[in-house]
């Protein structure tokens, strides 16, 4: 479905990391052999990992990312109408974690709160849910995007197929109505229910239960991620080109007329299969997450922030924003992000 | 694309130091894993029209079969 918005604006976004960066040779040093983790490192873009330290959840990250947002002055507590946390890590099955997130963040009790549970296209659901909800808003409101996950932990410790990619990370953001006059946000979603199966962690919800073992999680791989890397990869490189070409041509823009494609940042050589496939030229195409490894949600904030960080960031007009994965689903959007605050990433 | 520039290719993706011809098993290339099975998906999908399915390239056992499922395109 493709719809389009008159009213969004990003006004400011940064991203938290872990301290505790771990080289990919050292996380996967028990997987693989020397030779392979070389070539790993070489074809995924990850050199190294953020992995968060026990008992730290995405919450804390999303935390301190917006605390940031708000001691830069790109929000005022009080104009947040909304607080929306989107992770598949939450601090606990309820309440949503939102709840505790405004507490923390000393939000006023006239705020809307909810949590939602999506991944790798998650980033670009909470923009268009910031911005569908501020469309009947008082004038004023700002929406805090909080978008994180704490995924490492739900790494199975033989599992060859993600350890080697995924990071943790939180976001924030803070979105408003912007100018009414500024170009619309186009946004183009597709949803693939009966391919549920390939990404999932089967235990852990009410359709069953974690398996323990002496009090704690047991090595049963239902208990953890389960990712069909093969189908997850065809179906990137399938249906989220279909879909950014379906939303280029409903938006009538053309790739030359785009200065940025942020595609989810899962591994180099989809990103940069993703940009060949769609004729955007290599420096269009940022990969920003070498540091940090791939960071589920978060992925695209992550990738600006550590442009920023690293000095590579120049201001960009038109942006295509892409995210693909869990859900499976695809979630796409073409906006302006002219005026866009970045702070770069921190680590806790 | 050309034998020679297909096996040239391979043997970058593959970042392997092993002699490879189309005859080579795919199973004797200590290299062909997971990784350049995804590599290889990738390389088909920017340079074939046709969609090259997972399991086509499942499928393949020697270099050959790999090169007869993009040797039509650019």
């Amino acid at each position: 479905m493709i719809v389009r918005l008159n009213y969004l604006h990003i006004v400011a976004l940064t991203v938290t990391v872990s301290s505790n960066i771990i080289p990919v040779s050292e996380r996967c040093a028990e997987l693989f052999s020397p030779n392979k983790i070389r070539r790993l490192v070489k074809q995924t873009g990850v050199e190294s990992l953020s992995i968060v330290r026990g008992g730290v959840c995405a919450s804390d990250m999303c935390y301190d990312a917006a605390e940031r947002l708000f001691a830069a002055g790109e929000a005022k507590r009080e104009e947040i109408g909304a607080i929306i946390f989107l992770s598949q890590t939450p601090d606990y099955i309820n309440p949503a974690t939102s709840y505790l997130l405004q507490a923390r963040l000393d939000l006023s009790d006239d705020v809307i709160a909810l949590d939602v549970n999506l991944g790798c296209s998650g980033y670009v659901y909470g923009l268009y849910l910031a911005a569908t909800m501020l469309a009947n808003m008082p004038e004023g409101r700002k929406v805090l995007l909080c978008c994180g996950d704490s995924g490492s932990s739900l790494i199975h410790p033989q599992d060859t197929s993600t350890m080697p990619i995924m990071g943790d990370a939180g976001a924030a953001t803070i979105i408003d109505k912007g100018m009414q006059s500024k170009k619309n946000a186009y946004f183009a979603f597709n949803s693939f229910g009966k391919l549920a199966n390939a990404l999932k962690i089967p235990r852990g919800g009410a359709r069953a239960v974690n398996l323990t073992e002496n009090e704690h999680l047991s090595l049963d791989r239902d208990n953890y991620t389960v990712m069909d890397g093969m189908a997850i990869m065809d179906f990137s490189l399938t249906e989220a080109p279909r879909n950014i070409r379906e939303l280029l041509t409903e938006a009538k823009a053309d790739v030359d007329e785009i200065d940025l494609a942020v595609f989810h940042q899962a591994n180099k050589i989809i990103v940069r299969s993703l940009g060949e496939e769609l004729g955007f030229p290599e420096e269009k195409v940022p990969w920003g997450v070498a540091r940090i490894g791939n960071s589920n949600s978060s992925s695209i904030p992550a990738c600006l922030a550590e442009m920023k960080r690293q000095g590579v960031y120049h201001g960009y007009g038109q942006v295509l924003l892409s995210g693909f994965g869990v859900g499976l689903s695809v979630a796409s959007t073409l906006l302006n992000i002219s005026d866009l605050h970045i702070l770069e990433t921190k680590e806790i | 694309m050309s034998e020679k520039d297909f096996i040239e290719k391979m043997v970058e993706l593959m970042d392997t130091e092993q002699e490879v011809a189309l005859t080579t098993k795919l199973e004797d290339i200590e290299e062909w894993d997971s990784l350049s099975y995804v590599a290889f998906l990738a390389m088909c999908n920017g340079i074939s029209s046709r969609r090259i399915m997972p399991k086509e390239v499942k499928a393949a056992t020697t270099i050959n079969d790999l090169y007869e499922l993009i040797k039509g395109e650019a």
